[in-house]
């Protein structure tokens, strides 16, 4: 009997050894590795959770392994301040970001020239100006502007003719039915829907209107799509894979209410100093990401379900940068 | 103390069986009420109900089995009714992976495209609806050979649809094996974070336990404290570890204040538990081992941590269940696991992708509680499993 205690003692410390060597022998974060050796240095790669964010991780990873990187997976990595703080305390060395977010989430202090918001290139070399003292370098953006937008159901639109904002607006101020589904923040911020109904002179009501606390698009597309409670718009982004197999459409803004938010890599300074040709390999991938591309892709990953990674190479062999 | 399943008196064998009729009817409402397999045409767009017959002759074997079920729970009695009724149970869960393997096979003939069939609201419900008969049956007394047959009956087959059956035509399926390499990446992830969790709050936890009931100050302090943490919700944990960590000059987000927060939570169960196991020491049993001329330590390892031992495991194994359901939280803070299934699944809205999140960690946690159970009843000295008959 003494003997068989002492041995399930020994068992039971043998466990709790075991359980805390595995702990510390492999750091979790790391155990999303899968780091492929390369010839130049190591290069940590991030992503925000979504599907664009896999799927431009996943291309900056497929890029940066063919020029000779040894590079560590650590995409889908969280929410844009959890990824975006990854950066800055040097988790991740880099991570594609929207540029209108350079300018209205990180930069608190500056106030921003609604000027400098519509215009795309200006809106990139604010971010990246304003980012520098931050220890962050931007690379070439995507010619594809993933902004704030609103969808409705194609039929819908059909059959009211509504194909802009500006029709949009105007079927409303006739007195027309709309009930639209978005983020909280899509209705509260500034720059999303209050900008389009100061542009285009229209006043949404507390009636019209249905506030969920998440920004996934895909909820909101989908509830206009099926009319749940009455919902016939929604809040979209310029981007999402889903307005097609939804059946909707996205109404076009051609006053230019919405800050332009194009994708691009953003590298810690130290490492962009370090391998100044973090850009020969990324900006002809990121020139050719037009908006229906993204579009494209994306749908490919959220409609039909493929692996972000297969289709980031996918594409990227297809286009021939990627042998 | 320690529950064998057999204790429970098998003597109302001569009355009807309302666990197992309740169960087998609940598998009927499944299958008459609720599909059991939906149509999508792409992942995001909602189910279309698909009737039972599209899952070929397995579904009848399914509601046939139920009514058998029904019968015997009512109508049979004695040992043959348990034996009966396991045999239905096993035969549903294992039909229904057949069914599920036809509907997908037939209404989806074309892998490249991206429709697929979903496992609708009645499958699961007949599953919860057999589990109900699967339990009920194994209240009574049953040879090992009938258990393990049952189980081995339903394994073989679920792996078998998948096999050959065309199950891995089925939605869920093909989540993951879109993204197979992302998955078991998240596995790994996921049990070694709970891994190094579950240590760190053992080699933390017991000797605090210990230490509480020895010392009234300390286990006042560490009951409260412990209990405290526990309140707090786990999201907002995380949130608060970041202020802590950056006066240390650590990072808020990553490995690190995931695996602290995951040992704050199990350190409740391993403390307390300790500290029962060793409260409820006989005081005889100690005095005897004082009066054998033993030193205190002595005492502690030779008498009372044996004795404690079952509770303690006890406590890490309600850890271990906890800790990995917490787990699925920490993909907020740029982790992993599988928790990061989850939230992509619930961004795309796509159900089955959440699923393969889920089931995984439900398996794990079924899984962990098995294992430590049996651990549980391993270490009992066979002195107090006398007690406990």
């Amino acid at each position: 009997m003494r003997k068989r205690w002492r041995s399930t003692v020994t068992a039971l410390a043998a466990l709790a050894l075991t359980l805390a060597l595995v702990g510390c022998a492999a750091p979790a974060g790391n155990a999303g590795g899968g780091a492929s050796s390369g010839t130049r240095g190591l290069i940590v790669v991030g992503s925000k959770i979504d599907g664009e964010g896999s799927i431009l991780g996943q291309m900056i990873i497929a890029v940066l392994r063919q020029g000779g990187f040894t590079v560590e997976d650590r995409t889908r990595t969280g929410a844009t301040d959890v990824v975006r703080k990854a950066l800055l305390s040097g988790q991740i060395d880099i991570y594609p970001e929207y540029t209108a977010n350079g300018l209205l989430v990180f930069n608190k202090s500056a106030s921003v020239d609604p000027a400098i918001l519509k215009d795309a290139q200006a809106t990139y070399a604010e971010a990246a100006r304003l980012d520098l003292p931050n220890g962050v370098v931007w690379l070439k953006p995507a010619p594809a502007n993933n902004t704030w937008a609103v969808a409705v159901p194609r039929a819908f639109a059909t059959a009211n003719g509504i194909v802009s904002m500006a029709d949009w607006a105007a079927y409303i101020n006739k007195g027309g039915t709309v009930k639209i589904v978005g983020s909280q923040e899509f209705f509260a911020s500034a720059a999303a829907m209050p900008a389009f109904e100061a542009a285009y002179g229209f006043k949404l009501t507390s009636g019209q209107i249905v506030a969920l606390a998440s920004g996934d698009t895909a909820a909101t597309e989908k509830a206009a799509s099926q009319g749940t409670s009455g919902a016939n718009a929604a809040m979209a982004y310029g981007t999402d894979g889903t307005i097609a197999a939804l059946d909707l459409v996205v109404l076009s803004d051609p006053k230019g209410a919405q800050p332009i938010y194009q994708p691009a890599p953003t590298v810690r300074k130290a490492i962009a100093d370090k391998y100044p040709e973090l850009a020969t390999l990324l900006d002809p991938v990121f020139e050719k990401l037009t908006l229906e591309t993204l579009q494209t892709l994306n749908g490919q990953v959220a409609v039909d379900g493929k692996d972000p990674k297969a289709v980031a190479t996918e594409w990227l062999t297809s286009q021939g940068l990627l042998k | 103390m320690v529950r064998e399943p057999d204790n429970i008196d098998p003597g109302v064998s001569h009355l009807a069986d309302r666990v197992g009729a309740t169960g087998a009817l609940i598998v009927l409402a499944g299958c008459a009420l609720l599909p059991l397999y939906a149509l999508r045409a792409n992942r995001i767009v909602p189910g279309i109900a698909q009737p039972i017959a599209a899952g070929g002759p397995a579904a009848w074997v399914l509601v046939l089995l139920a009514m058998v079920a029904l019968a015997a729970a009512l109508r049979a009695r004695g040992p043959s009714r348990a034996r009966l009724e396991l045999a239905c149970a096993a035969g549903m869960i294992a039909s229904l992976s057949w069914a599920l393997a036809y509907a997908a096979a037939n209404i989806t003939p074309d892998p490249a495209s991206p429709a697929r069939v979903s496992i609708g609201a009645g499958a699961w419900l007949a599953i919860a609806g057999a589990a109900a008969v699967w339990f009920a049956a194994t209240r009574s007394p049953m040879s090992r050979a009938c258990r393990v047959g049952a189980a081995a009956l339903v394994a073989v087959s679920w792996l078998a649809a998948g096999w050959w059956g065309g199950l891995a035509r089925l939605s869920i399926l093909r989540e993951y094996s879109s993204q197979s390499d992302a998955f078991w990446n998240e596995v790994g992830t996921h049990l070694t974070l709970v891994g190094a969790a579950l240590g760190l709050a053992i080699v933390i936890g017991v000797p605090l336990g210990i230490l509480a009931s020895r010392v009234l100050r300390v286990r006042r302090v560490t009951l409260s404290a412990v209990g405290l943490i526990q309140t707090i919700p786990s999201l907002a944990l995380l949130g608060l570890l970041v202020l802590p960590l950056a006066a240390l000059g650590l990072p808020g987000i990553g490995p690190l204040p995931a695996i602290i927060a995951l040992t704050l939570y199990a350190l409740l169960p391993i403390v307390r538990n300790t500290y029962l196991g060793l409260a409820q020491v006989d005081a005889s049993a100690i005095d005897a081992g004082l009066g054998m001329g033993m030193s205190r330590s002595q005492v502690l390892t030779r008498v009372e941590a044996p004795l404690a031992l079952p509770l303690v495991i006890e406590g890490v194994r309600a850890a271990a269940v906890m800790t990995i359901g917490i787990a699925a939280v920490v993909a907020f803070i740029g982790v992993g696991t599988l928790g990061v299934l989850i939230i992509t699944g619930l961004g795309y809205q796509a159900d089955d992708l959440i699923l393969l999140g889920a089931v995984p960690m439900v398996l794990m946690a079924v899984v962990a509680d098995a294992l430590l159970r049996a651990l549980g009843r391993f270490v009992t000295s066979p002195g107090i499993r006398e007690e406990a008959r």
